[in-house]
């Protein structure tokens, strides 16, 4: 068998994905959690550009992976813009700090 | 021995010791040499007491930086403040690998492999890897038979391979990108240094590097981007190879000369990147002590001095590729295929090229010594302002230019279309466009309402934005 | 002599190769990714998924994809994460400071995860795909993504420009509210100065 298949790049995709999940999961800095949702993010770009080789031999999966990384870095640009203003509010960096928004 | 080094290990596991050795060689020398050039500037005359001239101080130096002792401050981050100063130099040293120093070397060897249809995937495999065959002639073979042993050995071909290899470590298609690309890792050496460090003046000096450079890579990559446009490669001998060629038979086909604003933006942008002055807020003495590497000593300090000017040495290269023709020069031209002019199958043409190459280099990196001993340090708010308001939609304006030109000119222009390369009508169009560029910037920027004047809000007593009237001393 | 070869890696044959790369690059990501998890330091936390990042870029290497490698690097190490450690910088005022949840809490959830990632491996193992023949003939992939993106997928593309626009306009918005602090904290330190200018005089 070829040392290197798709399914090898798929397992490092799920590996990346869980552990990211796991953190986003058991852990309540909101900073961290942000970081954790990066994870997942790299998880699934390894998936697209994975399949995009060795399936479809295209450039599918490349071109979303861009679109990916431009999300990812407007959502860091907007995301820590707002959790520098919480922080500014409450002092803390606990999402549990806000639980009021519950409503 | 020899024999089996040829055919084992690549040309680039020794071009790869060379180049480090005397890219970190040159990186002691130019430390004395920014002494001298200070010593000049400042009517001086500089290191002369170690060896003739100095000579030697880099070496005594070295010796000074290994013998001191590495102190740590205390409650610092210990993993962090070990790993900052190493990031830097991993970086520099790693994109030291995809700069290119002497076009492409075209050889022929003998090789004796089995008999296959295809004599050209045949000799890649007797060849050390990485090597692309271009031909492969059967010039002789050996009829089957029986080896010492016993064993049947099948039909032999005796096959003349020809092949070409980049004189370079590695060729990446995606060079200049990748260059760019790891180079902004050394931010993180610059912000961990500072953060670990546990000191307020390492924190500030870090903080305000980041700041830089992540302002200053914008107009880096679009400087760039405008070179790039202009050959459809972002592979650096690709690059270097379409401007090796004359105007008018005796201009050299550079850049500078169909870039000149994109040229000085690059400089200014890699002036920011190395942190070097009029840039060096990062580190500027008189308000931070010494900013992010405030608490190094040692050889942990010698690295990121080290990082600093093997990082100037490196982005000096990569301005020379694409500005100043790279390792072009007259006479280097190559001898193999007259619209290919970067292969060449002579080894000394291929070493004269690459110190031809490092000279250039040298001459940009005397550009960086001169600017940092004759012109004063930025404040903040200007730095900024320089990138944002300045540099930014310069270089914007100077990549649609480009595609403009592109778009009418080289549609009339035949090389450019066959060959993408710029020829003398189409250059003289691309230096107009930039003149007139610089001239619409200069009207219309004064048009433009001036920034608000932040600096201004801190009234520090005494200054003229706060003038308070002096306290009466008397004195009797 | 072969023996000192092969242990070089020099001479070895072409799969060895990338293989050995793919779990030096793997193994890289997931344990800085642990790292990323575990670490009770937000700044180590940040330092580790710039490993992370590095790691998949080396994978993106791999998968013959440079030129996203190349955009990883700059993007995403060099802008995006270093926001993140900038926030890091400017929030954490005790770096050791953490506020966990319950351990039941924590023991329900990586149940969960670790369901979700058998499952997934079930899933991978047990799918079967089939792969097309690999061109590597392709000179410019760079220039054939170029396309894809102003071509196949021009919609996406002027999509996340249209992101982009809307995320500056509320990146302005959010640095606009933060500077009317900044200016009580100018006008406090103003007031003090003047004060102590009249003390002076």
């Amino acid at each position: 068998m070829d040392p290197l298949a798709l399914q090898h790049y798929l397992a490092v995709g799920a590996i990346l994905f869980v552990i990211g999940l796991i953190g986003f999961v058991t852990r309540r800095n909101l900073i961290v959690m942000f970081l954790c949702t990066e994870l997942m993010f790299q998880g699934v770009t390894i998936n697209l550009v994975a399949f995009g080789r060795y399936l479809n031999n295209d450039l599918g999966g490349q071109a979303f992976t861009i679109f990916v990384l431009v999300i990812a870095a407007a959502e860091a640009s907007l995301a820590l813009g707002l959790v520098v203003l919480l922080f500014r509010q409450k002092n803390t960096l606990d999402a549990d700090a806000w639980r009021e928004l519950k409503g | 021995m020899i024999d089996w080094i040829q055919s084992n290990i690549p040309p680039w596991v020794y071009i790869a010791f060379i180049v480090h050795f005397a890219i970190l060689g040159t990186v002691a020398y130019l430390i004395l040499l920014e002494r001298k050039v200070a010593s000049w500037t400042q009517d001086r005359i500089g290191p002369n007491r170690v060896g003739p001239f100095g000579l030697f101080q880099p070496l005594a130096d070295g010796l000074k930086f290994i013998l001191k002792e590495d102190y740590r401050p205390a409650h610092v981050d210990k993993i962090l403040f070990t790993i900052a100063p190493a990031i830097m130099i991993i970086v520099i040293i790693i994109s030291i690998a995809v700069l290119p120093w002497g076009g492409i070397k075209q050889s022929t060897r003998q090789v004796t492999v089995a008999t296959q249809t295809d004599l050209k995937v045949a000799a890649a495999t007797a060849l050390p890897v990485g090597m692309n065959v271009i031909d492969a002639k059967e010039v002789g073979s050996i009829p089957p038979g029986t080896n010492l042993k016993g064993d049947a050995v099948p039909r032999m071909s005796i096959v003349d391979a020809t092949y070409r290899w980049p004189f370079q470590i590695t060729n990446l298609n995606i060079g200049v990108l990748f260059i760019i690309g790891v180079l902004s890792l050394a931010i993180y050496g610059v912000v961990l240094g500072g953060w670990a460090s546990n000191n307020k003046y390492a924190f500030l000096g870090a903080l305000r590097a980041t700041a830089q450079m992540i302002s200053y890579e914008i107009p880096l990559g679009l400087s760039v981007l405008s070179i790039v446009v202009l050959y459809g490669s972002l592979d650096l001998n690709t690059i270097v190879d379409r401007q090796a060629h004359y105007w008018a038979g005796f201009i050299p086909a550079w850049n500078i000369f169909t870039q000149p604003i994109s040229f000085f933006m690059f400089l200014i942008c890699i002036h920011a990147e190395a942190n070097r002055a009029p840039f060096d807020l990062a580190e500027a003495e008189q308000e931070l002590v010494g900013g992010y590497h405030t608490e190094y000593s040692a050889m942990r300090f010698a690295l990121f001095f080290l990082a600093e000017y093997a990082g100037m040495i490196t982005t000096s290269v990569v301005c020379v590729a694409l500005f100043f023709g790279g390792w072009h020069f007259p006479g280097l031209g190559g001898d193999v295929d007259p619209t290919n002019p970067s292969v060449t199958t002579s080894m000394s043409i291929c070493i004269v090229r690459s110190i031809v190459i490092f000279t250039k280099t040298i001459g940009i990196v005397f550009i960086f010594m001169w600017v940092r001993w004759s012109l004063p340090r930025f404040r903040f708010d200007q730095l900024m302002q320089l990138a944002w308001r300045a540099l930014i939609p310069i270089s914007l304006l100077t990549l649609l230019m480009t595609a403009l030109v592109l778009k009418f000119g080289g549609a009339m222009s035949e090389t450019y279309r066959k060959e993408l390369r710029i020829d003398g009508g189409l250059a003289t169009i691309f230096f107009l466009s930039n003149v007139i560029l610089i001239a619409l910037v200069m009207i219309v920027s004064r048009m433009i309402p001036a920034a608000p004047n932040t600096n201004h809000r801190m009234r520090v007593i005494g200054s003229r934005y706060h003038p308070v009237p002096a306290p009466l001393t008397t004195t009797n | 002599m072969n023996s000192i070869a092969s242990i070089l890696a020099l001479s070895v044959d072409a799969q060895t190769v990338p293989a050995v790369l793919f779990y030096l690059f793997a193994g890289i990501s997931a344990a800085s990714a642990l790292g990323v998890v575990l670490s009770r330091n937000i700044v180590r936390t940040a330092v580790c998924l710039l490993f992370t990042l590095v790691g998949v870029a080396g994978l993106y290497f791999l998968l013959e994809s440079e030129f996203l490698a190349a955009v990883q690097l700059v993007v995403y190490v060099g802008g995006t994460l270093i926001l993140i450690v900038f926030g890091v910088m400017l929030t954490s005022k005790s770096p050791f400071s953490r506020f966990e949840p319950k351990a039941g809490e924590v023991v329900v959830a990586i149940a969960a995860c670790i369901i979700l990632f058998a499952a997934l491996v079930m899933a991978i193992r047990s799918a079967d795909f089939r792969p097309q023949t690999l061109d590597t003939t392709q000179k410019y992939p760079v220039v054939a993504l170029g396309q894809a993106l102003l071509g196949d997928y021009l919609v996406p593309f002027e999509l996340a420009s249209v992101v982009l626009l809307v995320v500056m306009i509320g990146a302005a918005y959010l640095a606009k509210s933060r500077k009317r602090d900044d200016k009580r904290a100018v006008a406090r330190g103003a007031a003090t100065l003047s004060q102590k200018a009249r003390q002076w005089s």
